[in-house]
C-alpha cells in the first residue's frame, strides 16, 4: 500500500515537473522560424563587397577588403537570429546593384558607391543602438571612395 | 546625401533635441573650434597642395561650427565659445608634424560626430552623418598626403 502510494506521489510530481519543461519546450521550439534580422541583405551584401576585392592585388586595396570583412563580422554579431553563414562568398556573388565585371578600379569604386548609399540609409532608417555601427560602415565606404581616387 | 564629400545641412526639424543629444553636440561643438585653431597654426607649414586643403577644411569646419551655434541655441544648450587657445598634441615644427595635426584633428572631430548619431533620428542623424563623413574623409586623405598606410580605418572615429 504504501509503496503504491509512492509510486502515485511520483507519478504526480513526475507530471508537475514535465508539464513546465514542455511548455518552455513550446516556448523555445516555434513551429515556425523566426523572422530574418532586418540587416540580412545588408550583410550579405558586404560580405559580398568583400569578395570582389578578392581577385584585386594592389596594395591598397587589402585594408579595403579586411575593412569590409571586418564589418560583416560586427553585423553578424548584433543580428538576430545570427546569419545562417557566415562562409566565404562564392566569386560569382555579387552584391546587389554591382557591376557585373567588378574586376577594375573604376567597377571597384561604382560598387562602394552604391554600397555608400545603401549604408547611409540603413544608418538613417536604423533603431539607435544599431545606428553607430552603421554610420561606421558607411563612414569608412566614404573613406575608400577617397582611397580609391 | 548624393555625394560622399556633403556639405554642412544641419536643418532645423520640429524634432526636439534630447539631453544626450545636446551634450554630444556640445562635445561636436568643441571639437570644430579646435580644428578651427589647429588649421589656423598649421596652414603655413604645408606645401601648396597642403595649404589649398587646409583652407577649404577650415571654412568647412567654421560652417559647421556656425550651424551648431544657431541649433544648440535653438535647444538652449548653451553653445561655448572657442577658447582663447588650445594646447596642441604634439610639438608642430615642419610639414610633416603639420600632416600629423591635421589627422589628428579631423580624426578627433569624426569621433565626436559618430557620437552623435545614436541621440538623434531622421534628418538629425543625416546630418550628424555628413559631418561625420566629411571628417573621417579628410582624414584620409591627410594620411594620403602623409604618406601614411594605410590611409583608411574599418571602423572611422571609434575609440581605440
Amino acid at each position: 500500500m504504501q509503496t503504491q502510494r509512492r509510486a502515485l506521489l511520483r507519478a504526480v510530481v513526475g507530471a508537475a515537473v514535465a508539464a513546465p519543461v514542455l511548455a518552455a519546450c513550446d516556448l523555445f521550439q516555434p513551429d515556425t522560424p523566426p523572422p530574418p534580422d532586418p540587416l540580412t541583405d545588408f550583410y550579405f551584401d558586404t560580405l559580398a563587397l568583400a569578395a570582389l576585392y578578392e581577385s584585386d592585388s594592389r596594395p591598397l586595396v587589402a585594408p579595403i577588403r579586411d575593412a569590409h570583412k571586418a564589418h560583416a563580422a560586427a553585423l553578424a554579431a548584433i543580428m538576430s537570429p545570427r546569419p545562417a553563414s557566415a562562409g566565404p562568398v562564392p566569386p560569382s556573388t555579387r552584391p546587389s546593384g554591382a557591376p557585373s565585371s567588378p574586376d577594375t578600379p573604376t567597377a571597384l569604386r561604382e560598387a562602394e558607391q552604391k554600397a555608400w548609399q545603401k549604408a547611409v540609409e540603413a544608418c538613417v532608417a536604423a533603431p539607435a543602438e544599431r545606428a553607430t555601427l552603421l554610420g561606421e560602415i558607411a563612414v569608412a565606404r566614404a573613406c575608400h571612395l577617397e582611397a580609391l581616387r | 546625401m548624393t555625394s560622399p564629400t556633403p556639405t554642412p545641412s544641419l536643418k532645423s526639424t520640429p524634432a526636439p533635441l534630447g539631453a544626450a543629444a545636446v551634450e554630444r553636440l556640445r562635445a561636436a561643438l568643441a571639437a570644430e573650434h579646435a580644428a578651427i585653431f589647429a588649421y589656423g597654426r598649421m596652414g603655413v607649414l604645408l606645401d601648396a597642395n597642403g595649404k589649398q586643403e587646409a583652407r577649404a577644411a577650415e571654412v568647412m569646419h567654421r560652417a559647421r561650427r556656425d550651424t551648431l551655434v544657431l541649433k544648440l541655441d535653438e535647444a538652449k544648450g548653451s553653445p561655448a565659445p572657442a577658447e582663447p587657445g588650445y594646447a596642441l598634441p604634439f610639438p608642430v615644427t615642419d610639414g610633416a608634424s603639420a600632416l600629423r595635426l591635421a589627422v589628428h584633428v579631423e580624426d578627433g572631430v569624426a569621433a565626436n560626430w559618430r557620437a552623435v548619431l545614436k541621440t538623434v533620428e531622421g534628418e538629425q542623424r543625416k546630418a550628424a552623418l555628413e559631418a561625420y563623413s566629411d571628417a573621417a574623409i579628410r582624414a584620409t586623405r591627410w594620411r594620403r598626403l602623409a604618406g601614411v598606410t594605410p590611409a583608411t580605418t574599418p571602423f572611422p572615429g571609434r575609440p581605440q
